[in-house]
């Protein structure tokens, strides 16, 4: 689970809508977190399924570690994509990529806790799939605008409390990709070492 | 003002306003080096340095901006490309991808995609295509799917299972470097990472009247971008016109100095020796005539003119300064009652033979197979007939009688006659001449020419140097310096030759000889190539059905795939040309690496980045038909040290034919030798000072020497015909006084920062003081009883 918490947990009563998730996650300081994912293709008969790690320091350092299948590394810093695997290490370009970028964009906002650039590139759609605590929700965005709008059908972030449990992107293709996170530490300080080594500013 | 005189000024005002009209209405310069030194055999080499020099990545400036953050220094560019664009001298302005080029490379290639798989398809298909091949690629297929590109490689697979139009974009992409990343739209490079635009120009980099008004404004545009910005911004700049009106801005204003101080001591000079400002102003009259007789028949001659055959030709033409001066001194120096005809006719002769001897000289350069020598001696030759007209016919009738001799003259004249005379003239005279002829044994053979014509240019700015490298190293652009061409008659030729060198240079690479390369090839393959591949394919047994099995094992639904199997049961495509590269919108991306020779064949470059091993370069192009490397620095060199070479022979034989005219005019050894020594030894000992010195010897000295023997034999032909008396006398202070305002004028260039201004100046202070010194000399050997001019 990707948990959003400051040190003093929430009130079960609390107001829970996307505007106060979105807060709660701005107050992560930084997370760590493992995932396992599964991309389910029309190519393929079974999913193809990829583990590893994410790593988030606010406000705009973004790193996910693939360990299988194959080593993998994609590092965003800004607007500023590289992915280091076994040919190289090579910057990309997220306006040509748009799932990576539905990814990308979407896990960086919802943990920066920026409502209002969440909702303009997205139409927002939040309801709680469980009244009974750990009260469930999901909160649903549908791309507005080109190149999202073109690929993405739609993406699905649940969750329980402050914490996200799982993303769905779903492809205008009909593919989709499931990702779930646990083991995670939602109140991690990155030393200047860690920054360097996780988020290195550049392309080798 | 008598008739003879106003029709005279009269003609002389309307042939220099016609010869104006003329060189107005046709006047044409050019500056390409290679018009200027190319002889028949260097045509390819000449050709395809004219055409990259004037190519667009000549013509493109790196502009770097720095702030705290890429993303706002991208924006930065943003803003700034739409202003830079505006400018009438910026052609185009990239700041990221073109948003059409993905398309048009999708377009393209992927039809073609089977027919780029390998550049040995004999050797490498029946390998990758064989079932173990086919199992690693459906493996490599499911990794590339994983990837943050899967969506991408997930609408081709269908058709692409083998990821050749994934493998053609890789290529494409390595094509330009790796060094640029895209963020929000905008390129963006090195580390500390900056926001990179590329800004192309109309003209050429070294056109300053151009560049200079659009380097302003980059810096003023630049200045009011960072003060509305709320972040800090820096600029580095890139590209050669930075350093071209630096240069050029440096040249003039090391001109304009040294011309104002030169002028200034000219008329010092006159003021003092002859109270008059107006005889100077009568001096310039033949050189001005000279220059628009020389520039109006050489337009007439060779439809343009180049911008060295001007300057050289002017440089030249300084010699005729000595023309009015002569006249001057003589009507200064008349006797009582003597008028401007009597004058003119003792100074006619030795006027005229001054003016042949010179023609004569530079005549001998007309000899010479490249046509920028020719063109000199035109010119010079005109300019120098020219001025010895005017001098002639013009300034006598501008004459006045109020030149007369001053006491300064009187006192340097009895100077001079002290000096040149007594008991120990002629000991004097042989030991100069021994003198000489002993610094010319010491130091010739110590001389050492420097070719090198960038060398001539004042030192650089060192910082901006660092930062130039840096940006050009932070975007891996190519060195346009070095290249490799491969040519043929026509593009399938060429494209054959480029495929072989590709293969050569990327071996080369493998091995540390060279950082890397920029070609074609990473566009585009021979027909030939193509069309290999297209056969390796379809002699691939059951390869749709072989596919289908290795995607089963690996996971994926083989029926998803029927349209490999559509491709390949479809006709092959035709090969993609190098015509349909230039008709898409990928054309500015190709068009620099295809230039049409002036004889109808194709050269395709190749750029090189941190080449190494030169030698191993050589050695790997050498079974190559057509393919040549082409070292800009060193072609500059050479074709330099074969001008040098070519003129300073043709310089000899010019000198020779001097003395021979001189032998003829006198028929004597003394007169001969009192005429054409002074120059000769002079030219002579100040090239063997300069091995002595272990000065290397430039273009620029030669051009000194010149200048030397020119005015060395004038010096000593008006010594000689004047002979002794009030004519001599007039003839001593007519040679010294030239030497005076030569020094004042040429000499002063010795001062300059600029070497090659440095070089004129040095060699021909050195030289016309030594001509002077030693026509004074020898001026005792024909020390005959006084006599009277009547």
């Amino acid at each position: 689970m990707l948990v959003a918490a400051p040190a003093a947990a929430a009130p079960t009563a609390a107001l829970l809508d996307a505007e106060s998730l979105l807060r709660r996650f701005a107050a992560t300081p930084g997370l760590v977190a493992r995932f396992h994912e599964e991309k389910q293709l029309a190519l393929l008969r079974a999913p193809l399924v990829s583990e590893g790690a994410i790593y988030f320091a606010p406000p705009d350092q973004l790193a996910r570690r693939v360990v299988t299948p194959s080593p993998a590394t994609l590092v965003i810093r800004g607007d500023a994509l590289t992915l280091i695997d076994a040919t190289g290490a090579r910057s990309l370009d997220l306006a040509q990529i748009p799932v990576a970028r539905g990814f990308v964009e979407t896990l960086r906002t919802l943990l920066t806790g920026d409502f209002a650039a969440l909702r303009a590139a997205h139409e927002v759609a939040f309801r709680v799939t469980s009244e009974r605590a750990p009260r469930a929700w999901l909160l649903e965005l549908r791309p507005r605008g080109a190149p999202l709008r073109g690929a993405i059908d739609r993406i699905e972030v649940t969750g329980v409390e402050d914490t996200i449990g799982a993303l769905r992107i779903v492809e205008s293709s009909g593919d989709e990709t499931r990702t779930r996170f646990f083991d995670v530490d939602a109140a991690h300080a990155f030393s200047p070492d860690e920054r360097a080594r996780l988020f290195p500013a550049s392309a080798p | 003002m008598n008739a003879r005189r106003a029709a005279i000024c009269a003609a002389f005002a309307i042939g220099s306003a016609l010869l104006a009209l003329y060189t107005a209405r046709r006047l044409e310069v050019s500056s390409a080096l290679t018009q200027f030194l190319v002889g028949t055999g260097d045509a390819t080499f000449a050709s395809i340095a004219q055409r990259v020099a004037d190519s667009p990545q000549s013509r493109t400036l790196i502009l770097g901006i720095r702030a705290d953050d890429p993303a706002r220094a991208v924006e930065a560019a943003r803003a700034w490309a739409a202003s830079l664009s505006r400018h009438p001298e910026v052609s185009v302005v990239r700041r990221g991808p073109d948003p059409d080029a993905l398309r048009a490379a999708h377009d393209l290639y992927f039809p073609r995609r089977f027919l780029f798989l390998s550049a040995e398809p004999e050797r490498d298909l029946p390998v990758r295509l064989s079932d173990d091949g086919l199992r690693a690629a459906a493996l490599r297929l499911r990794d590339a799917l994983a990837a943050p590109e899967g969506s991408l490689v997930a609408a081709w697979a269908g058709d692409d299972p083998l990821l050749a139009f994934a493998d053609r974009l890789r290529a494409l992409e390595a094509a330009g470097g790796g060094a640029l990343r895209v963020v929000d739209g905008g390129f963006v490079a090195g580390d500390p990472p900056r926001a990179i635009l590329f800004v192309t120009t109309v003209h050429s980099a070294f056109d300053s009247t151009h560049q200079r008004p659009l380097l302003a404004f980059l810096d003023e545009s630049f200045a009011a971008l960072a003060r509305g910005s709320s972040a800090p911004l820096a600029l580095e700049v890139s590209g050669a016109h930075r350093f071209a009106v630096a240069s050029e801005q440096r040249a003039q204003e090391d001109a304009a100095w040294l011309s104002a101080v030169s002028l200034a001591a000219l008329v010092i000079c006159f003021l003092v020796m002859l109270r008059s400002v107006y005889v100077l102003l009568l001096t310039f009259i033949p050189l001005g005539f000279g220059m628009l007789a020389a520039t109006a028949a050489t337009l007439w001659v060779y439809g343009s003119l180049h911008s060295l055959t001007l300057a050289f030709g002017a440089a030249l033409i300084g010699i005729c300064t000595d023309y009015p001066l002569h006249l001057v001194c003589h009507w200064a120096m008349r006797s009582a009652g003597e008028d401007v005809a009597h004058v003119l006719a003792h100074i006619r002769r030795p006027l005229l033979m001054a003016a042949t001897t010179t023609c004569a000289g530079f005549w001998a350069l007309g000899s010479s197979d490249l046509p920028g020598i020719r063109q000199v001696a035109v010119f010079a030759t005109v300019g120098v007939a020219a001025a010895a007209f005017s001098t002639l016919v013009l300034i006598p009738e501008l004459l006045t009688p109020s030149i007369v001799p001053t006491r300064a003259q009187h006192r340097l004249l009895a100077w001079l006659r002290r000096a040149g005379s007594g008991p120990h003239a002629r000991a004097a005279a042989i030991a100069a001449t021994a003198g000489a002829l002993a610094i010319a044994a010491v130091g010739l053979p110590r001389v050492r020419w420097n070719d090198d014509v960038f060398a001539l240019n004042a030192p650089l700015d060192p910082a901006r140097v660092a930062e130039d490298r840096a940006l050009r190293e932070a975007v891996r652009q190519p060195e346009l310096g070095r290249l490799l061409a491969a040519t043929g008659p026509d593009d399938e030729t060429a494209l054959r030759a480029n495929d072989a060198l590709a293969g050569r240079l990327g071996a080369l690479r493998e091995s540390g000889g060279l950082d890397g390369f920029t070609s074609l090839h990473a566009w585009v393959w021979s027909r030939d190539l193509q069309e290999r591949n297209a056969s390796a394919l379809a002699a691939q047994p059951a390869l749709a059905e072989r596919m289908d099995r290795a995607l089963d094992a690996a996971g994926f639904r083989a029926e998803r795939f029927a349209g490999f199997a559509a491709a390949l049961r479809a006709p092959a495509p035709p090969p993609l040309a190098v015509a349909d590269l230039l008709a898409s919108p990928l054309r500015d991306a190709v068009a620099p690496f295809r230039l049409e020779l002036g004889d109808g064949r194709v050269a395709l470059l190749t750029f090189l980045r941190g080449l190494r091993d030169p030698a191993a370069l050589e050695r790997a192009i050498a079974p190559l038909p057509g393919v040549r490397f082409f070292d800009q620095q060193e072609f500059a060199r050479s074709l330099y040290a074969q001008y040098r070479s070519r003129s300073l022979r043709l310089v000899g034989a010019g000198a020779i034919a001097v003395v021979v005219l001189l032998g003829l005019r006198y028929r004597r050894l003394r007169p001969t030798w009192v005429a054409a020594a002074p120059a000769l030894l002079a030219a002579t000992a100040t090239l063997a000072l300069l091995g002595i010195a272990g000065t290397p010897a430039t273009l620029l000295h030669l051009l000194g020497l010149l200048l030397v023997l020119g005015l060395g034999v004038d010096y000593g032909l008006f010594l000689v015909e004047s002979g002794a008396g009030e004519a001599g006398d007039a003839s001593l202070l007519s040679v010294t006084l030239d030497c005076a305002t030569t020094l004042l004028s040429f000499g002063l260039l010795a001062t300059s920062s600029f070497p090659a201004l440095r070089a004129l100046g040095t060699s021909a202070a050195i030289g016309v003081a030594a001509s002077l010194i030693f026509a004074l000399t020898f001026r005792a050997l024909l020390a005959q009883p006084a006599e009277s001019r009547r």
